[in-house]
């Protein structure tokens, strides 16, 4: 049976993980000078960013609440994953917009 | 009778070790699968190759690394290694049955192509 912790760590991975891959199809449609293709996929990278970040939302405002949580690797293991597809798509936004003026 | 080996392929490995160990106790309780053979693997994008050597029957890729799977499946195409990019949705809720289930067809789909 699988644990809640590690439900909601799956969720973070597979939603940031999935984030970042669209971030990085982004990043590739840029390159080859398709916009319009690398702002949809940014989009939808955001969205499943978004979902991600929702459910680590509710883990830390839970926590602030005074709620014991078993805190595990896996949860690091996702707050990994979830933070690096952040920053992947910080920097992806910023590379998108010098490969538009280039 | 299903005579596999299953290559999962994530960013790094671990996530996906869980869910090999899920798709094992499935695999063993499965009347569909050649219990002595089966095998599961799981390795990260930077290593699998190693993993080559060996006869592989699919390989599983996470929705991580979905960004590179057209890359992994032309290298595995050319090896004659069927691939399959894990739903995300399958993914995220460990949905070890569903996977393994899209796994064997995409496997008897493959054999049926190469006939």
């Amino acid at each position: 049976m699988m644990t809640s912790l590690e439900a909601i760590a799956f969720k973070i991975i597979s939603s940031a993980g999935s984030g970042k891959s669209k971030a990085f199809m982004a990043l590739t449609e840029a390159k080859k000078g398709n916009f319009e293709e690398a702002g949809n996929l940014l989009e939808e990278a955001k969205k499943s960013i978004g979902e991600a970040h929702e459910v680590h939302r509710e883990i830390l405002t839970n926590m602030a609440n005074g709620e014991q949580i078993n805190y595990d690797f896996l949860m690091v293991h996702a707050e990994d994953h979830l933070m690096n597809t952040i920053l992947a798509k910080e920097l992806i936004e910023e590379l998108i917009e010098v490969y538009k003026t280039k | 009778m299903f005579r596999v080996k299953l290559l999962l392929m994530c960013a790094m490995g671990l996530s996906t070790g869980i869910l090999a160990k899920k798709i094992q106790g499935i695999a063993e309780t499965s009347k569909m699968i050649d219990h002595d053979y089966f095998e599961i693997h799981v390795t990260s994008i930077d290593e699998y190759k190693e993993y080559l050597k060996q006869p592989i029957s699919l390989v599983l890729v996470g929705p991580q690394v979905a960004f590179k799977y057209e890359e992994i499946k032309k290298t595995l195409e050319k090896k004659g290694i069927p691939t399959l990019l894990i739903d995300e949705k399958d993914y995220g809720m460990m949905d070890a049955s569903t996977i393994l289930k899209k796994a064997l067809i995409e496997i008897r789909n493959y054999e049926n192509k190469i006939k």
